[in-house]
């Protein structure tokens, strides 16, 4: 009954999304790209902190390892999108693999801290090797071949945005499936009370592990998305900046929900875009205070004031308590 | 060692630096058998659980499980392995109602909670499962409050509803009826007294009339070591008990 009721709505939204290269010209629809990757990348982010309970400030290393995975092989190898997708995909999971063992028992600000040291490790990998370009950065990645879109004689802008748009729909359902799955009641019950999983037989190293992954693949694809779009990919990228700007999108969209950081994703980049020409580099303080008045006056994101909205009584049957959306 | 024996500790130790708080347990549990471990406050009973449970690793001594010695497994190990617990204070999941707990047991049981595809026909098939188990301990199955939202009472039958769900072979139940109303109390021992044969269960409690109600062998334990150990008529009567329990006349203190 919940999801007809939704239905409409999300339908709405799609087809609004689908024919946004008709009324916007090629700089709106670019920055409207950007957002949608970083949206994306956000409520990858949100499986983490808001379902499994752990905040991270280094997911800016998934965007770096997608984004150069899928530089790195359009350069020497094939300049097909979609197999840089799977080679970001693949090293995301890995990274997410390796954080989770190294990461094992730390809880909370534990975690933070070494998400935090993990990124800025990868990030002064790619600062200091040759092979990924060092400082400069990876240029000359050939522009994606995307020969079904090609072929309609698309200005390159709008082909990108449509091959955007269909991976995050079909990253957005994935996500959403999973989390509605066992596996990912399994990953907030681990949040909830670890010490109940474990007697009842549930192997938390695994679960968690099992929540980096999803998180990660996410944002590595988010990252390769990037990549393509701008054919360029820096160390800049990688910084600290990118993490808290993923982490402030997830909170501001709502950390339990997934298309609050979605959206909160697209919003902020639109907004970075259009401001940053007035008022420069007073953009962080300008997302500093919509953090703070966020947590000040919605608690539960965006994501919360939608909720709000639409169930007066507190929904609380079992097959809404974990909440999917 | 008979075959029926589901549990088994040997010379089961540990210790805290200079403190021994379990002190040489050796017992055996067989298939069955109900039986009450009690002894005054910090006797060392629910150290003895996570001992067995494998929430705190032994210090040394031996525990097997069903002939399977089980001393250094870890905690959800021996759960797939066949324990079953509750806590002494509540361990539940505070943003699901009663029926979102349970699940989580069940789907746990039945090999399904790494399952990446969700499945409505699953889960509604699952729900009726945990109504089973929630109606077993007299709670509402349709009440569909979340935990917070629950009495203390209402907690503890949760809490054996799940180690129920579990289907173990050994139940551990840490104080049950603690802060539980006397009809609350009644359904209890009323649910524990027709569980099936099959299962073996242990049961800290404080609550006389519902140990000598229930267990057929009673367990006292003192500062960490096994005081006593017989059928629930001879620790009633034993002299040696009553002093070393609290040192008073337990007659007095509880019947």
């Amino acid at each position: 009954m919940k999801s007809r009721t939704r239905i409409i709505p999300t339908v709405a939204v799609l087809v609004v999304l689908a024919l946004a290269p008709l009324f916007l010209d090629s700089y709106s629809l670019d920055v409207l790209t950007g957002g949608l990757i970083y949206g994306l990348m956000a409520m990858g982010l949100a499986v983490l902190v808001g379902q499994a309970g752990l905040p991270s400030l280094g997911h800016a290393a998934f965007l770096g390892v997608g984004g150069y995975a899928a530089g790195l092989l359009a350069v020497h190898v094939t300049a097909n999108p979609l197999a840089g997708l799977l080679a970001a995909a693949l090293v995301g999971a890995v990274l997410s693999v390796l954080l989770g063992v190294i990461s094992m028992r730390a809880q909370g600000i534990y975690f933070l801290m070494v998400s935090l040291a993990v990124a800025e490790l990868i990030h002064a990998i790619t600062m200091t090797t040759d092979f990924t370009g060092g400082d400069n950065g990876l240029s000359g990645i050939p522009t994606p071949e995307i020969p079904a879109l090609d072929a309609l004689g698309l200005p390159h802008v709008v082909s990108v945005y449509w091959y955007v748009l269909v991976v995050a729909v079909v990253v957005l359902i994935l996500v959403q499936l999973l989390v509605a799955a066992p596996l990912g009641r399994a990953i907030t019950g681990s949040a909830d009370n670890a010490d109940r999983m474990r007697a009842l037989g549930y192997n938390i190293a695994t679960v968690r592990v099992s929540a980096l992954v999803i998180s990660g693949v996410a944002v590595a694809v988010g990252g390769a998305l990037l990549t393509q779009k701008d054919v360029f990919i820096a160390p800049t990228a990688l910084a600290p900046d990118t993490s808290i700007l993923l982490l402030v999108m997830v909170l501001v969209g709502g950390a339990r929900s997934l298309v609050g950081p979605l959206i909160a994703g697209i919003g902020l980049v639109v907004i970075r875009s259009y401001t940053s020409s007035t008022i420069g580099d007073y953009w962080v303080r300008a997302l500093g205070a919509i953090f703070v008045l966020t947590v000040y006056f919605l608690p539960n994101g965006l994501a919360g004031l939608l909720s709000r909205r639409r169930a007066a009584p507190e929904p609380s049957t079992s097959e809404e308590a974990v909440r999917v959306g | 060692m008979s075959a029926e024996t589901v549990l088994s500790l040997k010379n089961v130790r540990k210790r805290y630096g200079a403190v021994t708080v379990t002190d040489d347990v050796s017992f055996t549990v067989d298939r069955g058998d109900r039986v009450a471990l009690i002894g005054p406050n910090g006797a060392g009973k629910t150290t003895l659980f996570n001992l067995i449970a494998g929430r705190t690793p032994v210090s040394s001594g031996s525990i097997e499980l069903n002939g399977r010695d089980i001393t250094t497994s870890r905690e959800e190990v021996r759960c797939r392995a066949g324990i079953g617990r509750t806590f002494q204070h509540s361990e539940l999941f505070a943003s699901l109602d009663a029926t979102g707990n349970v699940l989580m047991a069940l789907r746990r049981r039945h090999g399904i909670s790494r399952s990446i595809i969700p499945s409505r026909k699953r889960e509604a098939r699952l729900t009726v499962e945990a109504h089973e188990f929630l109606d077993a301990v007299g709670l509402d199955p349709r009440g569909s409050s979340r935990v917070s939202d629950l009495s203390h009472g209402q907690r503890r039958q949760l809490e054996v509803a799940m180690a129920l769900a579990l289907e173990p072979d050994l139940l551990l139940f840490d104080e049950p009826t603690a802060g539980m109303s006397g009809a609350e109390t009644r359904t209890f021992s009323e649910l524990v007294s027709n569980l099936p044969r099959s299962l073996a269960m242990i049961l800290i409690e404080h609550d006389l009339d519902v140990v000598f109600a229930l267990a057929d062998k009673v367990i006292v334990l003192a500062a960490g070591a096994v005081i006593a150990e017989g059928e629930p008529s001879t620790i009633r009567g034993s002299a040696e008990v009553q002093d070393a329990y609290l040192g008073t006349n337990l007659g007095e203190v509880f019947l």
